[in-house]
């Protein structure tokens, strides 16, 4: 229990010096103004890569919240406001998980800026208890072609005359085989078995789209700013005793500590298992695209499940 | 002149100016009473303290600076309660406040069974997604402190220098030092939705140390404070487009590292001099 007390107090420091912590979570890459063609600002590296993948070489494409950082807390500079505000086209998954973006997306609509914001225009699950809905979209392949439909409609209304759509369409039939191979890696896992617990209530669309369940969360709430009581560690202690689950997800972006502790409490050889989930990967870790972290995560899900 | 005027050029980061420049010109001139009667640490308690306020009126669905009023009045009512029922000082009823509010506020921000997005972007307001509406806030809440700040500046004098004094001429010192209170209250909360707590902080203590540091009498030092405020705000502005750093925070750190930079060479002048008056004697 000592490893819990220390890192719940971890987490209240984390909380009580997070505007510091944002203040150190600098953009590292900014794009060159004088580039010619469209200039698209992606918020996360993920939708980089999907932007990426549809404009090719006819636009540039700038990602705000750097590589392996948290996208629900990130604050930005004013340089990449200015590029938000000047860019052709800004595209955001929305419903709230740019959360330190938030403000600043909503004032730069209001003064014109052409933001996209993904989630809401998918077919969407609720998220929480409450009214709202999920905005971890990119964890579903076919969600996120639907999603690569959209912004390219969106580029077509600013240049007709590029091939948008045709490279949406053949990003999307890549999305749908990454899909068919994914189910087929999955399908090892047995029935009894696809049960997930996450760090925070991050892959519901990886659940609703493979027919998994995700009994709990080590952190509650959709944000991952938030942290558990010790009566809810303890019942997610127990379900993962009841349902004999063999691993608990964490992420790649946030510490493990934890999952760690809930791990070592629940004994017989439960895993901990990180996935990519808010960021892509380094370039290298076979994650550093959309496509190839949706497949990594597959293949670890499947070794630790099956 | 393109460096200093391309920062400028958009819409936000106008408004950025302006509204930050709003808020440091407020929390200069109540900043100055709290430096002068080192209220500091109540200050940082205060922006932290109001924290669970916040998340209730979110939770409960009711004004935001009504929350955050409530958390300052029911913290400042704590501190006031130890501070007289308890022979300890001030900064132990603070210490205990600022931590029981915080906590409270960590504990209903986990308890949100729905997305937090909405609360967490209204904690930690970001200088660069200042609305136009928001600048009418924060001219409002700089026009109240400073007529305040004139209409009350005998009563805060004698309260802050010799408060037995404000007795004996009839100011009501408990009155103005609630009234101080209300007003520091008032300008931290109605700052930090829109700037940003980080900012609010720095503003509130960056600028008025360092005007003490070169200035003596106390509207002197609000003005100079005031100065070195929006002087912050656009040199953190400058800054952040530049160098491609965090808006409100790189405004928060400009005033503290002037503070160091006056104080360093003040030492160096005063070594200088003592080194030659020794030399001449």
């Amino acid at each position: 229990m000592t490893m819990e007390a220390s890192t719940r107090i971890r987490r209240s420091t984390a909380i009580l010096t997070l505007p510091l912590g944002i203040a150190l979570l600098v953009g590292a890459c900014t794009g060159d103004s004088d580039e010619a063609g469209l200039r698209v600002v992606a918020t996360t590296t993920i939708l980089g890569d999907v932007a990426q993948n549809i404009v090719g070489e006819d636009a540039s494409v700038e990602v705000l919240v750097p590589l392996g950082a948290d996208p629900h807390d990130y604050q930005a500079s004013s340089q990449q406001v200015a590029a938000i505000r000047n860019a052709d086209l800004v595209v955001a998954i929305g419903f709230g998980l740019e959360e330190g973006l938030s403000n600043v997306l909503e004032s730069l609509a209001d003064d014109g800026a052409n933001v996209l914001e993904v989630a809401p225009l998918l077919p969407t699950i609720p998220f929480g208890g409450g009214d709202d809905r999920d905005p971890h979209v990119w964890f579903d392949p076919i969600r996120v072609a639907d999603a690569a439909r959209e912004i390219a409609s969106r580029l077509a209304a600013i240049d007709p005359a590029l091939e948008w759509e045709a490279r949406a369409d053949s990003y999307g039939t890549a999305l749908r085989a990454a899909d068919a191979e994914i189910s087929t890696t999955l399908a090892a896992i047995p029935e009894g078995n696809r049960i997930l617990v996450t760090n925070h209530d991050a892959l519901g669309y990886f659940a609703d789209r493979y027919g998994f369940q995700v009994v709990g969360t080590v952190v509650p709430s959709g944000t991952t700013l938030a942290e558990p009581s010790s009566a809810e560690l303890a019942a997610l202690v127990e379900a993962i005793d009841r349902l004999g689950v063999r691993a608990i997800f964490a992420e790649t972006t946030e510490p493990a500590t934890l999952a760690e502790a809930i791990a070592a409490e629940a004994g017989q050889g439960v895993a901990v298992v990180e996935l990519y989930t808010g960021s892509l990967g380094e370039p290298g870790s076979g994650a550093d695209t959309l496509i190839g972290m949706l497949r990594t995560n597959a293949d670890r899900i499947a070794a630790a499940l099956r | 002149m393109d460096w200093l005027t391309t920062p400028f050029e958009l819409a936000f980061q106008q408004r950025a100016l302006v509204g930050g420049s709003l808020a440091a010109i407020a929390l200069a001139l109540v900043g100055t009473w709290v430096v002068i009667r080192g209220m500091t640490f109540l200050g940082d308690a205060l922006v932290h303290g109001v924290i669970p306020g916040i998340a209730l009126a979110v939770l409960l669905d009711f004004n935001v600076l009504v929350g955050a009023g409530l958390a300052a009045a029911v913290m400042i009512l704590g501190i006031n309660l130890v501070h007289r029922q308890t022979a300890f000082s001030e900064d132990t009823g603070i210490g205990l406040l600022f931590v029981g509010m915080l906590a409270l506020g960590v504990i209903l921000i986990s308890r949100t069974a729905s997305y937090s997005g909405s609360l967490t972007s209204i904690l930690f307001g970001d200088a660069l997604g200042v609305t136009g509406n928001d600048v009418k806030v924060l001219a409002g809440v700089a026009a109240i402190t400073l007529v305040a700040s004139v209409a009350l500046h005998r009563q805060f004098l004698v309260l802050s220098f010799n408060e037995e004094k404000a007795q004996v001429l009839g100011l009501r010192p408990r009155l103005a030092h609630a009234v101080m209170l209300g007003l520091i209250t008032l300008t931290i909360v109605g700052s930090f939705q829109t700037v940003g707590t980080l900012l609010v902080f720095g503003m509130l203590v960056g600028p008025p140390a360092t005007a003490a540091l070169l200035v003596r009498r106390v509207p002197a030092m609000m003005a100079t404070a005031a100065a070195i405020g929006v002087l912050s705000v656009v040199a953190g502005l400058v800054i952040s487009f530049h160098a491609n750093t965090s808006g409100s925070a790189t405004m928060a750190l400009v005033p503290i590292v002037l503070f160091f930079l006056v104080l360093t060479v003040q030492s160096i002048l005063d070594r200088s001099r003592r080194s030659s008056t020794a030399s001449t004697a």
